[in-house]
């Protein structure tokens, strides 16, 4: 039988994990994450490092990592669309490694970036859970979403003109993060603006589509735990392939900016 | 919070590991590896499988590999610094993907690689974990480095690291010293471990936030530095030889990874 949401494991569980199975979770971290519980910090080089929830080898796994320039690469990996001439996506120098663009000043002026390969497809009875991390410089003036999409390649398609998307998104004026499913154009957006971003702050996403039935959102600060933003259940895109996307659109006459961090995404076999 | 340096757990916790966590360790492992123990190796593809510690999906995560020339790609992924012409980062025919560099043969001559990008930077109250794994083919005619290191606006690796922790060995010596260095001002140590030419060497850093950094050479305890910790700097994966004598010395490079808490 499930938990309820927030509830903790008992204390005796917990002390049965650290002794029977190496594993030991600190209070601030993110539910469902484990730290390795070692010999000691002496004789041990793995102690308290997060080992769990960790990549599985069963299990369809992509992993899109920025750390070099073959990971920001717009002729094998990314589509890369835009309204006129930022910064394209590159990568930082910055702990753990983030890729960021940046948009021409103008009013409406973009960039997304799509996957060159669609690689997710949402599959009764099979679950597909995806994390990542974005940054957006100024908030409230973006239209901005993360997630996966059916291809789009048209100016704006990605923040107007999602066909099949699960994914989380911002809109001009607001600093609310938006959580949506969306089947053959018709989207069943929740807007319940439990969370929002804050400008220039990294902020963990997350959802976990249930087989073809659910989906739920998650978001928290990097090393937090994570909250839980809300559920959808209807417009779940059943029977299309589609790809890692992410864009940001100017809200204002201004640069804005978004970052893109590590992003995994796990689908059943 | 672990146990007290060096107390076993006792055979009845590991035999509840086994039957409750599907959890298994070797004696051989290094301390920390826990294997799948699966129904049977007839039964269970995953039988015996390494599967802790993995790679987190909750904490920053980097790996380099080498099993491709894009691995030693010295226009997107690696700068590439050299002193002679010898021949550069190159992925071997070998278990597990090793990439090599030949420097030239005279003496003095070096390679030296940084990643492109400084990904690694030690903060307070979060852990760093990293581990690689070397050969050098002439251990005692070398100056080595293999660590973080912020990327260098000139100079060499082997004699001007600004920001750094990691491994090194100094020309006429195997044994495998440690340091942290910041603002150019380093505290070392020998470790007393001696490597032999041409053998694979498998090192580990756990860094504690930035008030105490653990070494380990070959799954041993190496060392604890505690003074000149870099705290304010981004650093890069960085790793080079530098000859001896007048003869070709060579280094190899493994999968090394770097995970840090968020």
């Amino acid at each position: 039988m499930p938990r309820r949401r927030g509830q903790g494991r008992a204390s005796v569980n917990k002390g049965l994990a650290a002794d029977t199975a190496f594993l030991q979770t600190k209070p601030a971290d993110p539910q469902g994450m484990s730290r390795h519980y070692g010999l000691g910090p002496a004789l041990d080089q793995f102690e308290d490092m997060p080992v769990l929830p960790g990549i599985p080898m069963f299990g369809y796994v992509n992993q899109y990592t920025f750390q070099n320039a073959l990971d920001v690469d717009t002729t094998n990996k990314w589509t890369e669309v835009n309204d006129n001439a930022g910064t394209g996506l590159t990568v930082q120098d910055e702990r753990g490694g983030l890729a960021k663009f940046t948009n021409d000043t103008g009013d409406n002026d973009f960039y997304y970036y799509v996957s060159v390969n669609e690689v997710t497809g949402l599959v009764t009875a099979k679950d597909l859970w995806f994390f990542t991390k974005i940054r957006i410089l100024d908030v409230s003036e973006a239209d901005w979403f993360v997630g996966i999409c059916a291809k789009v390649s048209a100016a704006d398609a990605l923040f107007d003109a999602r066909v099949d998307s699960v994914g989380l998104f911002g809109v001009d004026g607001s600093a609310i993060i938006r959580l949506e499913s969306n089947k053959d154009s018709t989207s069943t957006p929740n807007t319940d603006g439990v969370k929002s971003l804050v400008d220039d702050t990294i902020i963990n996403l997350a959802f976990h589509v249930v087989g073809v039935t659910q989906v739920h959102y998650f978001a928290g600060t990097p090393g937090a735990r994570y909250a839980y933003l809300g559920s959808v259940a209807t417009d779940i895109p059943d029977d299309e392939e589609m790809a890692f996307s992410f864009g940001c659109r100017n809200g204002t006459g201004g640069a804005n900016a978004m970052s893109i961090g590590r992003t995994i995404i796990v689908q059943d076999e | 919070m672990g146990r007290p340096g060096g107390k076993i757990r006792h055979p009845k916790t590991d035999r509840m590991m086994e039957l409750v966590g599907h959890l298994r360790q070797k004696y051989q492992d290094p301390r920390g590896t826990i294997r799948h123990r699966g129904t049977s190796q007839f039964t269970d593809q995953f039988h015996f499988q390494p599967n802790m510690p993995a790679e987190p999906i909750q904490a920053l995560v980097n790996t380099w590999a080498f099993q491709d020339a894009d691995d030693v790609d010295t226009t997107n992924v690696w700068d590439e610094t050299n002193s002679g012409a010898g021949t550069s980062l190159t992925v071997q025919d070998e278990r597990a993907g090793f990439a090599k560099v030949t420097n030239a043969a005279t003496n003095n001559s070096y390679y030296f690689y940084e990643s492109k990008y400084e990904l690694g930077l030690l903060e307070a109250s979060k852990g760093l974990w990293f581990r690689s794994h070397f050969q050098v083919g002439d251990v005692d005619q070398a100056d080595m480095f293999i660590g973080l290191c912020k990327q260098l606006p000139s100079g060499n690796l082997f004699d001007n690291r600004v920001d750094a922790i990691g491994f090194y060995l100094e020309d006429g010596s195997a044994q495998v010293k440690i340091e942290a260095r910041k603002d150019g001002t380093a505290t070392q140590a020998n470790t007393g471990i001696s490597i032999t030419n041409g053998a694979e060497v498998t090192l580990g850093i756990r860094a504690i936030g930035v008030s105490s950094i653990e070494f380990l050479v070959n799954e041993s305890a190496a060392g604890i530095i505690r003074g000149d910790i870099p705290d304010d700097e981004e650093m890069s994966f960085s790793f080079g030889v530098r000859n001896g004598q007048a003869s070709a010395n060579t280094m190899s490079i493994g999968r090394t990874s770097l995970v840090q808490d968020e």
